[in-house]
């Protein structure tokens, strides 16, 4: 499964169901004088879905893109399947080929046509031949709804077809754990519910997933855990019943007044 | 030009483009009225014709320098563009100071310090041509360096993210995500400054001696004792070619905007 980066002591070690994969040990970052993350800790295990919600500026996003390395760490380690982060280089690389990413704006490579954008990252990191890609690229875009697209161009898509694309190329990669930063908050409100049905079948599929999001009913309907964030701390853990019943925090229910 | 198309149909539009016609005509009877009429109705173009196979292989000089000034130019300026964007600092100075040190001294400067000192320092001799190839390259190099990491940073921060996200290696980053959208952005810019080097061409002939367009139409004038024709006959090649590339990259950048997302 994890062809990658045996060689390495400090390699991918294919945790099993309900083992975990992401563990975060007081992780800490700063921009400039400003902490952003404040000594945050948690785990993941394989199969959860977790929801993380949280006034902007709480370090959600932060929190989410040092998993996969988009930003550095300045104290404490995350362990990703067996790879501590901070590490070297390859170390980075490795964890990238495990944890797939949905960004908000979707990040498609405008140049190239779908099935392009699919096949890329499959052939020159993974080292697959062309047809195993191609297929590849096929089933998953049949999986996410958009089969008869391949052809196309971002920009002939519409916002939701292209998220869901975006989806596609990071499943391409056979990721152990898919992160999501906000992947519905840029899509007009009529695409928001084809990009969450692709997520939640996804995660009843059994993918890792952690998402960074605003959909409330998602969160409840689909996370086996929400995690409140704000002033760069995770101050809630909770399953969704409890998190959204009974609040244990001041500005959990002041948020929670706000958007529900 | 687009200006002018856009406020042609407005009064002022119409005034602006009347009182450019008017100035052009009131400098042009200026200047016939202060002609040298005995000297101009002494012109002939005929004689030049007599010289065309060593005007035609100046001119393939002059295409030879400024294809090269291209190919080198966008090769190495991609290269350094690159080393520009690199985390490692002093390989960001080195291209940093390459690009100021040919940016800033006269090409001329540069060609003579190739072809004369150079070969002091080093003890390699080069021909004139070889001396200008290697001059105007380098020169070119700075240039696209500079319209090439524009065209770099021009990329969305979100294409290299997704990128780094989807592991790429670090060569597919640049030559299937970064600079793949960077030139095109920069294609118009790539073909003006080439434009620039067609014409600072006959620098390398009139200093190092090179037998290119320029050089030969000069031969042609010490040859023949006529100065003036084969000087105007010149500059008029340069100016149609010159001012034809232009129009073509004028047509290519508008193509290429219309058909941007």
């Amino acid at each position: 499964m994890t062809e990658t980066a045996q060689d390495s002591a400090n390699g991918a070690n294919g945790a099993k169901e309900g083992d975990p994969i992401v563990l975060c040990r007081d992780v800490v970052k700063r921009f400039g004088d400003f902490t952003a993350l404040d000594a945050v800790s948690t785990e993941v295990r394989v199969g959860e879905v977790v929801c993380i919600v949280g006034p902007s500026g709480g370090g959600k996003s932060t929190f989410l893109r040092m998993i996969n390395g988009l930003e550095g760490i300045d104290g404490g380690e995350i362990v990703v399947d067996g790879i501590h982060l901070p590490g070297g280089k390859k170390d980075i690389q490795n964890v990238r080929r495990e944890v797939g990413m949905v960004f908000q704006s979707f990040n498609l490579f405008m140049h190239m046509s779908v099935r392009q954008n699919l096949i890329l990252a499959p052939m020159t990191a993974r080292g697959l031949g062309r047809k195993e890609a191609d297929d590849r690229a096929e089933r998953l875009l049949e999986r996410v709804g958009i089969g008869d697209q391949i052809d196309k161009y971002p920009s002939q898509l519409s916002g939701g077809q292209q998220q869901r694309v975006a989806i596609a190329r990071a499943l391409a990669m056979e990721p152990r754990v898919m992160l999501f930063d906000e992947p519905t908050s840029a899509l007009d409100p009529e695409m928001i519910k084809e990009v969450l049905d692709v997520m939640r079948e996804l995660a009843e599929s059994g993918m890792t997933m952690l998402v960074v999001t605003h959909e409330m009913g998602f969160a409840r309907e689909v996370a086996g855990r929400v995690l409140f964030m704000a002033d760069g701390q995770i101050l809630v853990d909770a399953p969704p019943e409890r998190f959204f019943s009974e609040a244990e925090d001041e500005r959990q229910a002041n948020f929670l007044s706000k958007i529900l | 030009m687009i200006r002018a198309g856009t406020r042609a149909g407005t009064l002022g539009g119409l005034a602006n483009r009347w009182g450019f016609h008017a100035v052009l005509l009131a400098l042009g009877a200026l200047m016939l009225a202060n002609l040298n009429w005995t000297l101009v109705r002494s012109f002939e173009f005929a004689f030049i014709w007599e010289y065309r196979i060593a005007l035609i292989n100046g001119f393939g000089i002059t295409l030879l320098l400024t294809v090269e000034a291209g190919i080198v130019g966008i090769l190495f300026g991609t290269l350094f563009a690159i080393g520009s964007q690199s985390p490692f600092a002093p390989l960001r100075w080195l291209v940093a100071a390459y690009v100021e040190v040919f940016r800033n001294t006269p090409l001329l400067v540069q060609l003579l310090w190739i072809h004369f000192a150079l070969p002091l320092v080093t003890g390699i001799n080069t021909t004139a041509l070889v001396s200008g190839i290697i001059g105007i390259g380098l020169q070119a190099a700075a240039y696209y360096t500079e319209i090439m990491r524009a065209g770099i940073q021009a990329v969305p921060r979100g294409q290299i993210e997704a990128a780094q996200a989807l592991g790429l290696p670090a060569r597919t980053r640049w030559t299937r995500v970064v600079l793949p959208p960077a030139i095109r952005t920069v294609i118009p810019a790539l073909l003006n400054q080439n434009i620039s080097f067609f014409k600072a061409t006959a620098i390398v002939g009139l200093g190092l001696l090179v037998d290119d367009f320029f050089n030969s139409a000069l031969r042609v004038s010490n040859d023949t004792f006529h100065f003036i024709e084969p000087l105007t006959f010149a500059a008029a090649v340069y100016l149609v070619l010159g001012w034809q590339a232009g129009r073509w990259t004028l047509r290519l950048e508008r193509r290429l905007t219309r058909g941007e997302r």
